[in-house]
């Protein structure tokens, strides 16, 4: 039974992959849908591509280890989806308008007038996004394994195929589309999982009770000792609401309103949606009370706590919709993931910056976008085989390298007008850089902080970009040029109207 | 509240439904002019 719901879903992505790829026509179409969906298409797209295989599958695990400060990086996360709209939704919508803007690169471009911008944060969006894709495709492996009772490598090879002829075929449009079907699927799943789960232990004051009894600590918002302390609090908050904007998947999706009034009701249905979806991680927590009652075996990593609860304490069918709501979100924030990473290479680095903005034909925009794809799901496949790291840890590094090489650069420069190129190239160099590296250096214990890896790089980013934006002269932009005179053009349209009434 | 720490309660019953209504009043607010804006 679960097996055949499993193949029904992946049938249901394989069809929508096939009708979407009639409607490739160009890049833009490609990797932006060509700006054609409704307020519910980008809401559940920005929803279900937050929610990923780190999600579904690392934060479960780790609860199960640790208890509930690791529903800290949820809560974060929905307030971090708010931050994004507040911030972020209608100048982006706007600017992508005006400039015809595909990637966060492109914007950047725009607003610095400069490609070494453009080219560190193209690096930046692939590096976080290799990483992140590798987190997606263990958790791939991890849920195929026990849904198709093959071994990981086969399971992952499976799950790539798939994941490989409904993105390359039908690109964005594919994308957004199985993004809304496979997050209804999530919150069916997430919804099951927590009031059944709830249900075993004997409710939530019964659930608490007995994890304060393993551990005091895991009923805590941050633990009193050891390395989720205060300090892992305070750099979850920044990783995850100040770090959403960064998130290069999620925040290219504002891109793809057809309308910008449409955006109006979008911010509440995705946070309201993921938050609901997040119930999941609960699954951790519950496994850790059943494996301490004895009624289920200790998981042998914990990234399997999420497959085994599922198969261990629901009916076949039921555990097959929560199967297929898991590899929903795995395989809704690959998509997105692929189609970032191509487009850094096609259009930020071999078109913008090799190719000197020199337009390519529809076709060949098209075919080149295709086979890059490709190249990337074909390079993250390998990378996953011996992946290095848990889910968990890999996805959350990843979320710091673009936090801190991003958000300085995209929020403040669109905030504050008196950001400057040099700030900009600076402030995402050391990002970059001091993400990967501290990361590099934390996981081989040569220097491991009390704070995260990637909130420190943000801070040192943000810090450095505001303090030599202010040491440097201030350049005009294009970007706020064009506001200037849209605001001018009304101001003059209004005093016209004013004339002719009186 | 729940058996839980009140760090914890806090930030599960106070912070995440605030975030919440949050996301609701940004949608009401921001689009309060927005017609008049994009005539």
């Amino acid at each position: 039974m679960i097996l055949t719901i499993g193949i029904i879903y992946l049938l249901v992505i394989l069809v929508i992959g096939f009708v979407s790829m009639k409607k490739q026509k160009d890049m833009d179409t490609f990797y932006t849908g060509g700006r054609s969906f409704g307020p519910w298409m980008v809401a559940l797209a920005i929803s279900s591509t937050t929610m990923s295989g780190f999600g579904f599958i690392g934060l479960p695990g780790l609860a199960y280890q640790n208890g509930y400060p690791m529903l800290m990086i949820s809560i974060f996360a929905t307030a971090g989806i708010f931050v994004s709209f507040f911030i972020l939704a209608k100048p982006m919508r706007r600017i992508t308008q005006k400039f015809g803007a595909l990637t966060i690169p492109d914007l950047l471009e725009v607003r610095y007038n400069s490609k070494a911008v453009r080219g560190i944060a193209a690096l930046a969006i692939l590096g976080g996004a290799i990483g992140y894709q590798m987190a997606q495709y263990k958790a791939l492996g991890n849920m195929l394994q026990t849904v198709l009772g093959v071994d990981y490598k086969l399971a992952l090879f499976i799950g790539v195929v798939i994941l490989t002829f409904y993105v390359v075929g039908g690109g964005m449009i594919s994308a957004v589309w199985t993004d809304f079907v496979q997050m209804l699927v999530m919150i069916v799943g997430s919804l099951i999982v927590f009031i059944g789960g709830m249900k075993m232990v004997g409710g939530m004051t019964q659930l608490n009770t007995e994890l304060s009894a393993i551990n005091p600590d895991m009923v805590q918002a941050y633990h009193t000792v050891g390395p989720i302390g205060v300090f892992a609090f305070i750099s979850y908050f920044f990783i995850y609401v100040i770090g959403h904007q960064g998130q290069p998947h999620v925040v290219s999706k504002f891109y793809m309103i057809r309308k910008l009034s449409m955006l109006k009701w979008a911010c509440i249905i995705s946070a309201a949606t993921y938050a609901i979806s997040s119930l999941l991680i609960f699954s951790g927590m519950y496994s850790r009370v059943m494996v301490e009652r004895g009624e289920m075996p200790a998981p042998a990593s914990p990234d399997m706590v999420a497959p085994m609860f599922i198969e261990n304490f629901f009916s076949p069918l039921v555990a097959g919709i929560i199967f297929a709501a898991v590899m929903a979100a795995i395989m809704s924030t690959s998509e997105a993931f692929l189609l970032i990473a191509s487009s850094s290479i096609v259009r930020d680095i071999y078109q913008q910056i090799i190719k000197k903005g020199e337009a390519l034909p529809p076709r060949k925009e098209l075919a080149l976008s295709r086979m890059v794809t490709i190249v990337v799901i074909l390079l993250t496949f390998v990378l996953s085989i011996n992946p290095p790291d848990l889910v968990g840890w890999l996805g959350n590094a990843s979320w710091g390298i673009f936090s801190a090489s991003l958000v300085p650069v995209l929020s403040i420069g669109i905030l504050w007008k008196r950001a400057t190129r040099i700030g900009a190239i600076w402030s995402a160099s050391l990002g970059l850089t001091l993400s990967v590296g501290l990361y590099i250096l934390k996981i081989k214990e040569i220097y491991v902080p009390a704070l995260d890896t990637g909130a420190i790089a943000f801070i040192i980013s943000a810090v450095s970009f505001v303090i030599i934006s202010l040491l440097t002269k201030q350049e005009s932009s294009a970007m706020f040029e064009n506001d200037e005179e849209v605001k001018e053009i009304s101001t003059n349209n209004e005093a016209l109207s004013a004339d002719n009434i009186s | 509240m729940f058996g839980l720490a009140p760090s914890m309660s806090i930030m599960l019953f106070v912070f995440w439904p605030l975030a919440l209504i949050s996301s609701c009043l940004w949608g009401v607010f921001a689009f309060k002019n927005e017609k008049r804006e994009e005539a």
